[in-house]
This record gives C-alpha cells, sequence and structure tokens, in this order.
C-alpha cells in the first residue's frame, strides 16, 4: 500500500491554496478513488464525473476543509460520499433512503483457490445461498479492509454503522467466501458464469 | 513479533490480524522466515492454515487499473473548472467591488447634492416673530406670518443667501476688509419674490407681501434689484425702495426707525390711511377687519400705536374711528357707534 510519507504537510499546503500539492494528491490517489468508484458505479463516465466533483468541491472549500493526516481514507469517504449523492439524484431518491451502494464488484479468481474435489448437488445450493448472502456492503467491506487496509472504525465510519456492525458484517463475509471457496471448483466456475452479472 | 500470541488464535483472529494479512498478500522474506518458523511450532495449525487459505482466496479478487489517459484526462477536466472556477470568483469579486465602488459614490454624490441644496427654514405665524441668528453671525428679526430660507451648507460654501417671504430686519455682520476686491464670499444676498438685495455689511428692513415689496435701510449700503422691472437702484440710509403693482420700483425718503417699528412692538404712523394699518394686521394677525362705512378706510391717523397684541391694535382703531369691535368666528367688524 502507498504511505504518503508527509501526508499531513502536504494536506496542509493544499488548504493553503497550493495549486501543486492539490495536483500531487490527485495524482497520488486518483487511482485508488478510480477502483473504489469502478466497484460502485461500474462506468468509467460516471467515476469520472464523481472524481471530478469531489475535486472540484475540494479545491472550493480549500479554507475550510478540515485536517487530516489521512487523506487516501478522507478522499474515498468523501468519493463515496459524492457517488451516494450521484447515484440518489440520477435515481430520484432522496438521501437518506439511499445510504450504501446496492452492489459491489469484486471478482475473485476461484481457480487459483484451492477447492477440494468433493461434488454434490447439495453443496452447489450452499455455494448458491452463500453467493446471494455475499451482499454488495459485505464485498465492500472486504475491499476496504484487505485491499485498503481500514481499520473497523474507518470502516464503520465510511459506511455508516457501528463499529460492532462493521465486525459483524465482515465475519459474516469471511464466512461466506470460506463456503465459495471451498465449494467444488466447476460448481464456483459455474456460478461465475452465472451469477457474475449479478454478484460478483 | 511474538510467536506466544498467536498459539490461541482462531481463523477470524488471524484474518482480522494485520501482521498476518500482510505476509499472505506480500510475504516478504523477513515474514515468511517468521511465519515458516511459526508453521513449525503451531499447535493451531488448522486454524492457520483454513485463514491463510481464506485471504489467498480473498487477494484473488481482480484489482481494476485505471487507465492512464483517464488519470490525465480528468486532471484536465479538474484542471480547467478549477480556472474556471476561480476566474469566476476574481470576475465576481471585482463585480462586486464595481458595484460596490459606484453605489458609494452614487450615494456620496447624492449625499453632497443634498447638503447642497439643503436649506434650513425658519417659519413664523400669524402674530409670531422670531430672531435667527445665521451661521456668519447676522441676526433676522422675523415679523410674524413670514419665513427664511438659507443653505445648511452656509459655512462650506461661504455663501450667504437668504431667501425671505413676508418681512425680516436685517443686521448683516460685515466680512469684507478690502473694499476694492469684493470676494463672493463677503456679499450677503436676499431674495424676495421681487427682489434681489446685494449688501455686504448693513442694517434694513425688507418687506415683500401682497402688493408691496420694499427695502428700507437703517445704515450702510444696498444693492436693490427689481426682478419685475429690472430697475436697481444703490440705496443710502433713510432711502427706501419701493415697488408695487402699479407702480416699478423707485426710491423714496423713509425715517428707517418707521419701517422698522415692528421689531419693537409699534407701528408708527404718519398720516397712515386706516385701510394701510387694516392690511397690516391681516399681514401680521391673519384677520381682515371690515369696516361698516367704507369711509373710515381713508381716515388719516399720526403716532404710535402698539401692535404687540391684535386686541391692542382692535381697541385703538375703534377709539380713534368711534366705533364698537363685533367679532363673530369668522370675522371682525368695527361697526360706527
Amino acid at each position: 500500500m502507498k504511505r504518503q510519507g508527509n501526508a499531513s504537510g502536504l494536506w496542509l499546503s493544499f488548504t493553503k491554496g497550493d495549486r501543486d500539492a492539490f495536483t500531487a494528491i490527485y495524482n497520488t490517489y486518483v487511482g485508488a478513488l478510480y477502483e473504489y468508484g469502478m466497484r460502485i458505479l461500474k462506468d468509467e463516465n460516471q467515476v469520472g464525473d464523481c472524481i471530478h466533483d469531489l475535486f472540484i468541491k475540494l479545491w472550493l472549500n480549500h479554507k475550510t476543509v478540515r485536517k487530516t493526516d489521512n487523506i487516501r481514507f478522507y478522499l474515498i469517504a468523501s468519493l463515496r460520499n459524492t457517488i451516494l449523492s450521484y447515484k440518489a439524484k440520477e435515481d430520484r431518491l432522496p438521501k437518506e433512503e439511499f445510504h450504501n451502494p446496492d452492489d459491489f464488484v469484486l471478482d475473485f479468481n476461484a481457480e487459483s483457490a484451492q477447492v477440494n474435489k468433493e461434488e454434490s448437488v447439495a453443496q452447489s445450493r450452499r455455494i448458491n445461498d452463500a453467493l446471494d448472502q455475499l451482499t454488495g456492503r459485505q464485498k465492500e467491506i472486504i475491499y476496504l479492509k484487505y485491499f485498503e487496509e481500514m481499520s473497523y472504525e474507518q470502516i464503520a465510519d465510511l459506511m455508516n454503522i457501528s463499529v460492532k456492525g462493521a465486525y459483524k458484517l465482515s465475519a459474516r463475509a469471511l464466512d461466506a467466501l470460506k463456503i465459495i471457496m471451498n465449494a467444488d471448483k466447476a460448481v464456483v466456475i459455474w456460478m461465475l458464469i452465472h451469477y457474475k452479472s449479478q454478484i460478483f | 513479533m511474538q510467536a506466544e500470541k498467536y498459539q490461541s488464535f482462531t481463523t477470524e483472529d488471524f484474518l482480522n490480524d494485520p501482521e498476518f494479512i500482510r505476509f499472505v498478500r506480500e510475504g516478504d522474506a523477513e515474514d515468511t522466515r517468521f511465519w515458516t518458523a511459526y508453521e513449525n511450532s503451531v499447535v493451531n495449525l488448522e486454524a492457520y492454515r483454513a485463514a491463510q487459505k481464506e485471504l489467498k482466496f480473498i487477494f484473488t479478487a481482480k484489482r481494476i487499473a485505471m487507465p492512464a489517459s483517464f488519470e490525465t484526462d480528468l486532471l484536465a477536466r479538474i484542471e480547467q473548472s478549477v480556472d474556471q472556477q476561480q476566474r469566476k470568483k476574481t470576475v465576481s469579486r471585482r463585480l462586486y467591488l464595481s458595484i460596490s465602488s459606484a453605489a458609494a459614490i452614487l450615494a456620496f454624490v447624492l449625499l453632497s447634492f443634498w447638503l447642497n441644496t439643503a436649506n434650513v427654514t425658519v417659519i413664523t405665524r400669524y402674530g409670531e416673530k422670531k430672531s435667527v441668528t445665521l451661521p456668519d453671525g447676522s441676526i433676522v428679526m422675523l415679523n410674524a406670518n413670514s419665513s427664511i430660507k438659507y443653505p445648511l451648507l452656509w459655512r462650506i460654501n461661504h455663501r450667504r443667501h437668504v431667501e425671505l417671504k413676508g418681512e425680516a430686519y436685517f443686521k448683516v455682520v460685515h466680512l469684507n476688509n478690502d473694499p476694492i476686491n469684493v470676494a463672493d464670499k463677503d456679499r450677503f444676498l436676499v431674495n424676495t419674490n421681487r427682489l434681489h438685495i446685494e449688501v455686504l455689511g448693513t442694517e434694513f428692513d425688507v418687506k415683500d407681501r401682497n402688493q408691496t415689496a420694499k427695502i428700507s435701510l437703517t445704515k450702510g449700503r444696498v444693492s436693490v434689484l427689481s426682478l419685475v422691472s429690472g430697475k436697481h437702484y444703490i440705496l443710502q440710509p433713510k432711502q427706501m425702495a419701493l415697488e408695487t403693482t402699479e407702480e416699478a420700483l423707485k426710491i423714496v425718503q423713509a425715517d428707517p426707525s418707521v419701517e422698522h417699528a415692528w421689531v419693537d412692538g409699534n407701528r408708527k404712523m404718519q398720516k397712515t390711511k386706516v385701510k394701510d394699518i387694516l392690511q397690516e394686521f391681516a399681514d401680521v394677525y391673519g384677520r381682515r377687519v371690515v369696516l361698516s362705512d367704507p369711509a373710515m378706510a381713508e381716515v388719516q391717523i399720526d403716532g404710535t400705536i402698539s401692535f404687540k397684541s391684535g386686541e391692542t391694535v382692535l381697541f385703538v382703531l375703534a377709539n380713534i374711528l368711534n366705533a364698537n369691535v363685533k367679532k363673530d368666528s369668522t370675522t371682525i367688524i368695527l361697526q360706527a357707534k
């Protein structure tokens, strides 16, 4: 994971109106923002719009924006809010009815995972259920925890849930993953093909 | 790292342990050495393996890489928007500045205009007299039913200019020290309906009511111009300039103490007709007096009548004319006995 050595210094320069610092922040974090945005929106143009709006808002408010040591978390949390308002506007939903993205893309490569050889219809049903249970929010929490390396506290803050809720959500997601992972390779591949559009 | 703490770990504990996660994801040499050693001494190998397997599975998740063109295009777009915002801000700040300064200038202009044109007005009612001290120290005694108006910024403008309706006695302060060079600020101007009067420092009585406009000089010199007939004179003391509806401005000899006797509340008469006294009574007290016999109007009177109150005037006149005073709500009648 990329860590900005003088992140708070960079942020401070930016809040003082330093355009170079602003550009540096963009260059450093746009990759992470793109990936996270794509996982929710799945549309490059929409992601571009949201990141654009986020950075314009940042620049407009650079004098009043709060101090942060964790620019990465701040930006991802801000992007998430930007995306939610963007989607709410698009779906004509009031914002409070749309606290969380309904879908989150996280494609696991089942082939490379170790799968056991046992075969059964019952197992395929279990996988099916597991995949259904692996909701967008569960995939999101796995992404934030293992790829963005966020703490439960940060995840709770970001996803508007309690810290306890974040632990629970993560534990259930890991359970569901275990089931998928242990399923037959062929079944998983079949599942991946058939459910990709909805689930993964 | 302490290997002991991991001995009691469940799969879930391992999955939440940042050190373990880092090892599975990145697996650098030091981490691998530690965890390989751990694997050989571990009691909860099953939990460890399960966690490792699940994490490995998690890390098979496909990453989404950003195309380089997306990064550069978006940056260009953002920079453009930021520039635009900044321009808009500057423009609106400039616009705000120019609008507010224009408003300030307009307010200043209006204020100066108002101050330049603003006047002080002093009015007397019927039967009332007032003494007004002007900003230059000149004194104006204002007779009843009269008014003067002078500029508020008299001192700043150095323009001594009084407009008069009715009658007033002026004691003008002399400011000019050099008779050859008379500055504008030295002049004292009085305008009535019909007369334009210019003085430097004198005492005079001006009256402009009804059929008659007149100025009589006590001391000094006065330039008087009739705005009606266009006639112009320089008055000497004890002269009076008089214009009536019948006659253009002319100079007559007049005792100034007679002309401004009203200042002390008197009316001096030298063969003055009753009708003229009644006219003055109407001017000062606002009441018309009707004579039961028109011949009474032509009666001439000498001497001094106190004009301090209307009652006194009527009482004296009634005695001279041998008449009774009859009053109702609208008229006063001098009824011959």
